[in-house]
């Protein structure tokens, strides 16, 4: 098994250098390729010689899937370069979790070798009419004989048109309820002109080069062996195997704010406006910082997470919907903010800095793509009375591998997904020790304030009516769960910064302060500003790495 | 650890607290929950049976997954259930 860092070198050595105007997987070519809706072919080529697919495929079946914060991390060099071409082949693992999760031995070998083969496999799940309902799905697949016949329309399906396989959501049962529905896994050769009718490709404001197709279906024979799983399990099998995707889709987006604040640093280090760079313009300064300290701490929670699917994967079914509320929120803010400081440059649409204009329009997609941020704090809202009860009564012991900086992890055991966690935490239990721990004097007033957010939360949780728990839940309720989510990313931000190796960036306090007062200004209306000295430190950091071609996120990785 | 107002060997019993805890969920049924009819003809939402899931396991103290009300679909087949697994007659629900 090759290490990521050598597997994270290699891919980004293949994909060049970015602001190379001569690469043809560089941003130049991408910008060029997303005016033509298109991602860019030598991009393609490069990932499909490093085999990048198999990243998505288990080890016991052949790929290099053994952890889940590493594959995100392999994801994040294709999303700095252009998150249309990551997207359009992270939308395979949409598709590949349902199959690593119900599929039989012969399912789950098929989908590897169609992924190690660089071929692909979409995920048909979304219908418009009924958006993240996915309960209320009507595409049908109706029992004949010994097969199945099917009928209905699918739409925004990325790739479909390209696919080998696909994974079908389709309605097995008319009358309504949850077991309802079963998943397909089909061979797209069986889809036969005559009773399939390929819908025009969408076209999408941003995530361009993502190729969305549609179908509609007219009485489709198929053989009975496609189900994946037992019949009228499709929505339970996605609600498991989409905790993966929902954490790890926005986790590889992080890879869009570095993209941003690489060139909203780019561009004001050489702009001069009244005598001096624009960078250094406290306004400008201020923002850049502040940029930077969101994204670690996407970063810190997406890590923490996505460790926690290997070590507490009952926890599942809360963490995947906090990082998909919080880490979405943050990245389109902070992408929104850097647009005002690049000023008209961010409005062009050719010139070196024209893919900050294409960063704007893709990242809106994280936020409602795959599942929307406000269905995830439907999500969210019926466990927190549970959560918030246990945190006060028993707190879970927290593993120590969810923060260490190069933690041993078992390989992920998807079957041990649940539906709900029975209120099992352990990352927001460990906002119960935190102020036991040896904290940086600076730290400590914003963590204080944090577990007194945290506590004053478990008593509005305590007085929580079930009634007020459902999907018709008032703005005020719902935001109880948000501040579950910001709950949760201090912890992580607490947890990586004490588990950092000394020396490192990541263990001087500067960040993590940051990191605090940018979640404590989530649960006021006003944020607060960073002290002068933590906006100096974050600067500081943040010049070393762009003049030394080192990623902005958690691990600082060389970037080609 | 968990006390409970009934007795949990009486699956009639079980049954009467769960049409009681019901009805938390149901602020406008006027009338009481038929244990025999399914609960999506309540209008129970997927995400209230997550509520109510979470509910009856902390209450109980056993695990109770949103999928065992999908599978025990009416307040009846549902104490069976929940008679079972305080009984230990059912292996751990998956
Ligand atoms: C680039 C891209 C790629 C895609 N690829 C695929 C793919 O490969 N396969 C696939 O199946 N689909 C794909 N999709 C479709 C995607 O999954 C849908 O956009 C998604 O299901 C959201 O549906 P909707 O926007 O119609 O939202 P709707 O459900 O219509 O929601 C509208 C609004 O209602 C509110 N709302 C919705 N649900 C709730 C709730 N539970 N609680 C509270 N408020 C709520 C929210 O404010 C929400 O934003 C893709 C989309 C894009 C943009």
């Amino acid at each position: 098994m090759i290490d990521i860092t050598t597997r994270a070198q290699h891919l980004e050595k293949l994909l060049g250098a970015p602001w190379d105007a001569a690469n043809p997987a560089g941003f130049a070519a991408v910008v060029a390729a997303d005016e033509r809706e298109e991602t860019a072919p030598a991009a393609e080529a490069v990932l499909d010689e490093f085999g990048l697919l198999a990243e998505f495929v288990p080890r016991a079946l052949g790929g290099r899937l053994d952890r889940i914060d590493h594959m995100i991390e392999l994801m994040r060099s294709v999303y700095r370069r252009d998150p249309a071409l990551g997207l359009a082949r992270a939308g395979q693992l949409l598709a590949s979790v349902n199959v690593w999760t119900a599929g039989s031995p012969e399912q789950r070998a098929a989908a590897a070798e169609l992924l190690l083969g660089n071929r692909r496999i979409a995920c048909a799940f979304h219908e418009l009419a009924h958006g993240n309902d996915i309960a209320g799905n009507e595409f049908a697949a109706r029992r004949a004989g010994s097969g199945l016949v099917l009928h209905g329309r699918k739409e925004s399906i990325a790739n479909l048109d390209l696919a080998d396989a696909l994974v079908i959501l389709a309605r097995t049962d008319p009358a309504d309820g949850p077991r309802a529905h079963s998943q397909l896994f089909l061979p797209a050769g069986l889809l036969a002109p005559g009773q399939v009718r390929r819908l025009p490709r969408f076209r999408s404001v941003g995530m361009r080069g993502v190729r969305l197709g549609g179908m509609e279906v007219n009485g489709l024979p198929v053989p009975d062996g496609l189900l994946l799983g037992a019949p009228g399990t499709g929505v339970e099998t996605a609600s498991r195997a989409f905790q993966v995707t929902r954490l790890a889709l926005p986790a590889m987006s992080t890879a869009l704010l570095d993209t941003a604040l690489r060139v909203a640093l780019h561009h004001t280090r050489r702009r001069r406006l009244y005598g001096r760079e624009a960078a250094d313009l406290p306004m400008v300064r201020t923002t850049l910082a502040e940029a930077f300290a969101d994204l670690l701490v996407c970063e810190a929670l997406s890590r923490t997470a996505a460790r926690a699917l290997h070590l507490c994967p009952e926890s599942g079914s809360v963490h995947a919907p906090a990082v998909k509320y919080l880490v979405a929120g943050v990245l389109t803010d902070a992408v929104q903010r850097l647009a005002t400081v690049m000023g008209s440059e961010f409005y062009r649409r050719d010139g070196e800095h024209a893919v900050f204009q294409k960063i704007v329009r893709d990242v809106r997609p994280v936020g409602f793509g795959h599942i929307a941020r406000a269905a995830c704090l439907s999500a969210l809202l019926p466990q927190l009375p549970g959560l918030l009860g246990r945190a006060r009564r028993a707190p879970d012991p927290v593993p120590a591998a969810l923060f260490t900086a190069e933690a041993e992890l078992p390989e992920p055991d998807l079957s041990r997904l649940r539906l709900v966690a029975g209120g099992r935490d352990p990352l927001v239990s460990s906002l119960g020790t935190v102020l036991d721990e040896d904290l940086p004097a600076a730290v400590r007033p914003l963590a204080e304030e944090h577990v007194r957010g945290f506590a004053a939360l478990c008593e509005a949780g305590a007085v929580l009516r079930p009634r007020q728990l459902s999907i018709t839940a008032e703005v005020p309720v719902r935001e109880l769960a948000a501040r579950y989510t910001v709950a949760l990313a201090a912890a992580a931000c607490l947890g990586v910064q004490r588990a950092a190796t000394a020396g490192e960036f990541l263990a001087r306090p500067e960040w993590l302060q940051a990191a605090l007062v940018r979640l404590g200004g989530m649960e006021r209306a006003v944020p607060a500003g960073l002290p002068p000295a933590v906006e100096d430190a974050l600067i500081e950091e943040l010049l070393h790495r762009d003049d030394h071609n080192l990623s902005f996120g958690l691990t600082g990785r060389p970037y080609a | 650890m968990t006390t409970y107002g009934f007795d949990r060997a009486a699956p009639s019993e079980i049954q009467s607290w769960l049409v009681e805890r019901l009805a938390e969920y149901l602020p406008d049924l006027g009338e009481a929950v038929d244990p025999h009819r399914q609960l999506g003809e309540y209008g129970l939402d997927s995400i209230t049976v997550v509520a109510f899931a979470a509910d009856v396991e902390e209450q109980l103290g056993i695990p109770v997954d949103p999928t065992a009300i999908w599978d025990y679909p009416t307040v009846s087949e549902l104490a069976g259930y929940v008679a079972d697994e305080l009984a230990g007659r059912r292996p751990q629900a998956a």
